[in-house]
């Protein structure tokens, strides 16, 4: 080799080098937005345990959590550590609940009988990107696991913001905590304390165990927004939060009873009834539940028939209030 | 009794009143009982301001001899006449007084934020157990929401109907919540559904 080629060929090496060296470093290096997107696959992916504290701001529940993914459908159990045993079953076509004898549940579930859901839209994180600013968090460690933070703030003050810390190695979530956005105060959280990644993903028997019926069971059909339209009730919300969209519906015996519209990140819950024995008063009523906000108000349908509006979310009172106050009856 | 006398009424009691002024309050105050309950109540709310000792708050018994000494002698009155400083300060505490008074009403009105903890509601682990390892919501700096389950009664619901729309909203969150664990496939709410305990949340 001359020495004209040896200085020719010497800084192609160079820039070779630094080129596989960057091209090394952005393999390793996700965004913010590309951790969410991978923690969203992970947790529908992979087969895990483990034990979780979730804290819904009142009371603290230790809850035993597991997911064995099978021939690429996820099948998730929850049950409660310790306490009144409540257990929750949900694939992709099933949500159901088991009750101990003294649950105060087990009343509702009777009348949830004959329920069903029709999931609408899923999550997506392109979406999440128009409504919230996805920034990294410090890491952190959580269950003896290094964990990326990632802060998921709302770009309006009308709905709720998040902090997740999701699993370098799994991309699973370990920590979620939602905050007011305002002045970041604490509404709930859910931590896992233990977790432990099934490179088997076949459940153990006490997981596959079905002899049991289940006290309430609610299938989980997937349509397009097109088929619920077609029976759309005969109100509408006037006002939805930007980025909201019709997420899910649920239905009573074919009769459609609740929709339910998210961003991918928080939901609200509209119920229409009659009232009842067609009281004409003028109601207006409100309460929270842990950090869920239940607003009731009266209204007239187009004929003047009396109804109660009410909406359930995971918002600010003020939001709450507002798709409350929006419902508009047509026909 | 109008605002003028009541301004009269509050300027004697701070020794403000001019000698006219003050014989025709004190004429008023003998021939008006509800004026006289006024003048203790003033009198009452300086004596506190000023420190001063209100068990023995006494009233003149006399109050038309009182009018008729008036005008001869400027001071007829158990009254400390103060210097406008002073009386500045009164003015200016009962009226902070009563300002506190009507945002700390307002607050209890209107303030359904309820971030003020509820002793009764410890932050408890409602599985009745202790967790294998660190708990690492046992954080004393955790803030505690107040939930106590009390319905915000923007308006008056009858009460035949009160058990009914409660029973529509317990309906209403479990169907947000088992919508959110069963479409939104969210884990927070898979765990939201183990947790609630309605009768004593809602």
């Amino acid at each position: 080799m001359t020495h004209a080629k040896f200085l020719c060929i010497r800084p192609l090496c160079y820039c070779f080098g630094i080129f596989v060296c960057v091209c090394g470093l952005c393999e390793e290096e996700r965004t913010a937005t590309e951790w969410v997107q991978a923690m969203n696959e992970a947790q529908a992916e992979l087969s895990f345990e483990g034990t979780l504290s979730y804290w819904n701001g009142i009371d603290i529940t230790t809850i035993e959590y597991s997911q064995h993914v099978i021939d690429g459908e996820a099948q998730v159990k929850a049950r409660p550590l310790k306490g009144t045993q409540r257990e929750i079953t949900r694939t992709e076509k099933e949500l159901s609940l088991n009750f101990s004898p003294d649950d105060e549940l087990r009343g509702v579930s009777n009348k949830l009988t004959g329920n069903s859901l029709s999931r609408l839209f899923p999550p997506d994180v392109a979406t999440l990107s128009e409504c919230y600013n996805i920034v990294q968090l410090p890491d952190k460690e959580i269950a003896d696991r290094s964990a990326v933070g990632v802060s998921i703030m709302p770009k309006q003050q009308d709905r709720h913001g998040y902090k997740i810390w999701i699993d370098k190695a799994t991309a699973l979530l370990l920590r979620m905590e939602m905050c007011e956005c305002d002045t970041e105060r604490q509404l709930s959280m859910l931590v896992f304390t233990e977790l432990t990644v099934l490179e088997d993903s076949l459940p153990t028997v006490a997981d596959t165990d079905e002899s049991e019926e289940s006290d309430l069971s609610v299938p989980i059909v997937n349509e397009d927004e097109t088929e619920v339209s077609g029976v759309q009730a005969d109100w509408e919300p006037g006002y939805i939060p930007d980025g909201f969209k019709l997420s899910g519906t649920k239905s009573q015996n074919g009769v459609l009873f609740n929709h339910t519209y998210s961003d991918g990140m928080s939901a609200f819950t509209v119920q229409i009834s009659p009232t009842p024995k067609n009281n004409n008063e003028d109601i207006q009523l409100e309460t929270m539940v842990g950090s869920t906000v239940i607003v009731s108000r009266s209204a007239a349908d187009t004929r003047g028939r009396p109804h109660i509006v009410t909406v359930v979310g995971d918002l600010p009172r003020r939001t709450i209030w507002k798709i409350a106050e929006g419902i508009k009856f047509e026909r | 009794m109008s605002d003028s006398l009541k301004m009269s009424l509050s300027a004697l009691v701070d020794g403000e009143a001019s000698t006219e002024e003050s014989s025709h309050v004190l004429k008023q105050l003998a021939d008006d009982e509800d004026m006289r309950t006024e003048w203790q109540h003033y009198h009452t709310i300086a004596s506190v301001l000023r420190n001063e000792d209100i068990s023995n708050l006494q009233s003149p018994t006399d109050w038309d001899a009182l009018a008729e000494a008036h005008p001869v002698s400027g001071d007829v009155l158990a009254f400390q006449p103060r210097n406008r400083v002073k009386s500045m300060l009164v003015h200016g505490g009962i009226g902070a007084g009563l300002a506190a008074c009507i945002m700390v009403a307002m607050f209890f009105m209107f303030s359904i934020d309820r971030s003020t903890p509820d002793p009764s509601l410890a932050l408890t682990d409602t599985t009745e157990g202790t967790t294998s390892g660190p708990f690492p919501l046992d954080d004393p700096s955790l803030p505690q929401l107040s939930f106590d389950g009390t319905f915000f009664n923007v308006s008056v619901v009858p009460p035949e109907i009160q058990e009914d729309i409660r029973q529509m909203m317990i309906d209403a969150l479990i169907s947000h919540d088992l919508s959110r664990s069963g479409i939104d496939r969210s884990l927070m709410h898979d765990a939201s559904v183990i947790s609630r305990n309605v009768s004593r949340e809602l």
